[in-house]
């Protein structure tokens, strides 16, 4: 039995990963901000007998190769060779969206459309010639509702049928163009070019002048010199009745769009306008936008915390009876420590935090699946221009607020590579829902009745020092001109309460099954070295861990934490930020003594230079692992530098200047 | 006192009924400026004032000498301009007689010199004329109308792209090219971006880059 390779294609936000998903079974994520599917990610499902293997492709609007998203999309295409595409456009702006698959048509694949939003477009009175549009571009039309899987049965049936088809369907343009083309194809056939890509593919890029393709080719054939004269040829040919020859071939591909269209579709999205006229009224107001994007996120940092804390606290007494419980009914006192003060301790530390973590994660869907986030890029847009970014660079913020794994992976959308680079490294500045348990056990235990002023001001200082550092390495290292801001406003859409619930509580379960493994396995280790060598009191400073920490500790002796266990719990936190908490939950024998313990070894001043710490230093390993795939190893170490010396000198100095009046 | 353009078009008014010999009457003028008869009757005190027409009480109005230099003064400057626009910048010719009817107004003779002089500079050589017109084109855009100038609620066509090709692309793959309309919806709180619309979706762009976006009302 075969498999059969299907790759989904489309512009940014046109529902490909909820077709992927009612494809695959698998939940990836959905939001409505362009670029939310910034890697290709890959699932399978079996139909009739065939196991059909799925890429979803980041959103792009052409395979030329302006971001990084558009080049891996095309490379996949044009290398990998898919058996099928399914080309998802939404059924609310058809023309444009059009425009890629016309692109798609060119490069001779076996093409499936999936014309989506077929709900929206109902709702606003249009209509959609399905069999027309089928018709007139010569390939299977498919009508769906991806978020309810409507149509998504039809969809596997056409690409079955598909994949057994043998002729592939080409879109004829003017006799003119066709003339440029085959002259084109003719001087690659001349050369001998051989590429896995079709030709005419090649010819009508090279037309466009797109110059990767132009480099790429050029590269192997044996006379350079002469090839680029003769496609110069055509090119002065064309331009003498067209003024610029990628424009031309544009204008073609948009006639030729218009023509389809003129048939197939009545009405227009006037409903859907409308609602997004009125709330682009309110969000991006004149004088109301900054106030509002403020307002939410103050809102969002309430909900999570404030509201959050509720039932946190209801966790932690939970876990401190649980702890006591179990220290009465093990009969065996080395078992009874390791449940009660590794586990219960380590692990449950952090887990009394999945509240928090859950709300802010909820919110953060809501605000993706509305379209929120682009029309806060919009707002920032200036500011974050003054700094020398753009206001895609505020997108990767905002999602680092949950955690900055994806949020370094979104920096891809960012068409520059210097400003993708700085987003990239500087992302781990933003207190991720991992920080939040480092903050709340720290400010609870030493500042309970300004918890969440102390709280705040960490985010304060996070975003402060990454804007002052963006500031600083774009006007030295990464000098240049700040990069073009076209960016697509998605229309609004109600969020189904399902789908932003689901998607919340599968990246809070992230979060949980970490705490059970990767949290669980460091806890282990700790309680471990905490118990051995033999004989020794748990968690002593005799203790194989207590001889680590005392090792490291006089590095952090002017930073006001220079006892073995900060040492420690850094030193683990660098797994994990929340490891920060579980090592102390562990050392102290249970999340209920884990105020105790910190009391003994800190003051408020030197609390507050050790959460300083924890917020500036390496955020984690997977965030280590992302930047070294993003951005190289050469910026991942400087960003490691960087964040760690930032960290140690901003809290010794916030300590050193703080002693003198405490 | 000054002799405003309007006062100048009667002079020109005046100039041509005399050279086709018609004798002007302010009724007719009037007609021929689609004004009212007030008005003119002022207008052609205003003159007699100054001295340049003669005009006898509910009778014939004529151009003194001084008034017939005027006009032809004017007219030879209209057909300076005219000839100037049509012949070298190949313009249409009613927008090279709009452009002529403003232009013959402004008393500056070393102008009208340079338009007459480059004429039969470019005639005698013409390498020069071309690279005079390329360089022309390179540098119309400057004062050209961009996306950038265009106020909130309005929509224009795009007549051409600027900027470097990578942008252009990123553009056109959006379906903002020559030729498509686009309306501009808002500006962003601070200034920079702003919000417009295009084949039915929306589009946010800065300011700079709306600047290499040319338009047309």
């Amino acid at each position: 039995m075969r498999e059969i390779k299907v790759a989904l294609a489309g512009n940014p936000n046109v529902g490909k990963t909820a077709i992927f998903n009612c494809l695959t079974g698998m939940k990836q994520h959905v939001g409505n901000w362009p670029g939310v599917t910034v890697e290709k990610k890959e699932g399978s499902y079996v139909y009739n007998g065939f196991t059909f293997s799925v890429t979803d492709l980041p959103g792009i609007y052409s395979l030329s190769t302006v971001s990084m998203d558009e080049r891996i999309a095309r490379r996949f295409l044009a290398e990998e060779k898919p058996d099928v595409v399914v080309a998802i456009i939404d059924g609310m702006n058809l023309e444009r969206n059009l425009y890629l698959v016309s692109e798609l048509l060119d490069l001779g694949v076996n093409l499936v459309l999936t014309v989506n939003f077929m709900d929206e477009v109902e709702k606003n009175n249009m209509k959609i010639d399905i069999q027309k549009l089928s018709k007139s571009l010569d390939v299977p039309v498919v009508g769906t509702v991806a978020i309810k899987g409507h149509g998504v049965q039809k969809l596997k049936d056409e690409v079955l049928n598909i994949a057994q088809a043998k002729t592939i369907p080409m879109i004829k343009y003017s006799d003119e163009l066709e003339r440029y083309i085959q002259r084109v194809e003719g001087i690659l056939k001349l050369f001998n070019v051989k590429s896995n890509t079709n030709s005419r593919f090649l010819a009508l890029k090279l037309i466009e002048e797109d110059p990767e393709i132009f480099e790429q080719i050029k590269s192997k054939v044996s006379d350079a010199k002469r090839f680029s004269q003769l496609l110069n040829e055509v090119l002065s040919d064309i331009e003498q009745k067209h003024e610029d020859s990628s424009i031309f071939v544009g204008d073609e591909k948009f006639k030729f769009i218009k023509k389809i269209l003129r048939n197939t579709v009545e009405g227009s999205g006037k409903k859907s306008e409308t609602f997004t006229n009125t709330m682009d009224k309110i969000f991006t107001h004149r004088i109301w936008g900054l106030p509002i994007l403020f307002g939410i996120m103050y809102a969002v940092f309430q909900l999570t915390f404030a509201f959050g804390g509720i039932f946190a606290d209801w966790l932690d007494s939970g876990m401190g009876l649980l702890s006591d419980w179990i220290q009465n009914t093990v009969p065996n006192a080395t078992l009874a420590s390791f449940l009660a003060d590794g586990v219960i301790g380590g692990v449950g530390s952090v887990l009394v935090f999945v509240p928090n973590i859950f709300i802010l994660f909820l919110l953060i869907a809501i605000l993706e699946n509305i379209g929120y986030m682009a029309r806060a890029a919009f707002v920032m847009d200036k500011v974050m221009n003054s700094i020398g970014l753009s206001g895609k660079s505020f997108i990767p913020m905002i999602l680092g607020f949950g955690c900055n794994v994806p949020a370094i992976m979104s920096t891809r959308t960012i068409e520059k590579e210097d400003d993708r680079i700085i987003t990239a490294i500087l992302n781990p500045l933003i207190p991720c829902s991992a920080r939040i348990p480092i903050f709340l056990a720290f400010a609870g235990t030493f500042f309970p009745s300004h918890q969440g002023l102390i709280v705040f001001s960490m985010y304060i200082i996070a975003i402060t020092l990454m804007v002052v550092l963006a500031k600083v390495l774009k006007s030295t290292i990464f000098k240049g001109e700040p990069a073009p801001f076209v960016m697509e406003l998605p229309p609004y859409r109600v969020p189904g309460f399902l789908q932003v619930n689901t998607e919340a509580w599968k990246r809070t379960s992230l979060f949980v099954k970490k705490a059970g493994t990767f949290i669980f396995a460091a806890v282990i280790i700790i309680w471990l070295l905490a118990s051995l060598p033999a004989g020794v009191d748990y968690a002593s400073k005799d203790s194989y861990i207590g001889l680590m920490g005392r090792a490291i500790a006089p590095i952090f002796e002017f930073n006001g934490f220079g006892n073995w266990q900060s040492s420690v719990a850094l030193m683990f936190g660098f797994l994990a930020k929340e490891v920060v908490v579980g090592t102390l939950g562990a050392l102290a024998g249970g999340a209920e003594n884990l105020g105790n313990l910190l009391s003994t070894l800190f003051t408020p001043l030197s609390a507050y230079s050790f959460m300083l710490f924890s917020l500036l230093y390496v955020p984690c390993v997977a965030s280590l692992g992302v930047l070294v795939r993003e951005v190289g190893m050469k910026w991942t170490i400087f960003s490691v530098i960087l964040l760690v010396s930032l960290a140690y000198f901003v809290s010794m100095a916030f300590y050193l200047v703080g002693s003198i009046f405490v | 006192m000054v002799i405003t353009p309007a006062l100048e078009n009667y002079i020109r008014v005046l100039y041509d009924l005399q050279a086709s010999e018609k004798m002007p009457r302010v009724k007719h003028i009037a007609k021929i400026l689609n004004v009212k008869v007030p008005t003119v009757v002022e207008s052609i005190k205003k003159l007699e004032n100054i001295g340049v027409l003669e005009h006898e009480k509910y009778g014939y109005i004529r151009l003194t000498p001084k008034g017939i230099a005027l006009a032809e003064k004017i007219h030879k400057n209209n057909r300076i301009v005219y000839e100037f626009a049509t012949r070298l910048l190949e313009l249409p010719s009613n927008e090279a007689q709009d452009l002529a009817c403003k232009l013959e107004h402004i008393n500056n003779p070393r102008l009208f010199a340079a338009f007459s002089v480059m004429m039969s500079f470019f005639k005698e050589d013409q390498e020069l004329k071309e690279r005079f017109l390329s360089h022309l084109k390179n540098n119309e855009e400057v004062f050209a109308l961009t996306l950038a100038s265009i106020e909130p609620g309005k929509t224009v066509k795009i007549k051409k792209l600027k900027g470097s090709r990578t942008f252009q692309r990123r553009l056109m793959s959006m379906g903002v090219m020559p030729g498509v309309e686009v309306h501009i919806e808002r500006i962003a709180p601070l200034g920079d971006p702003i919000e417009v619309k295009v084949k039915g979706y929306r589009l946010s762009l800065r300011r700079e880059e709306a600047k290499d976006i040319l338009v047309e009302e």
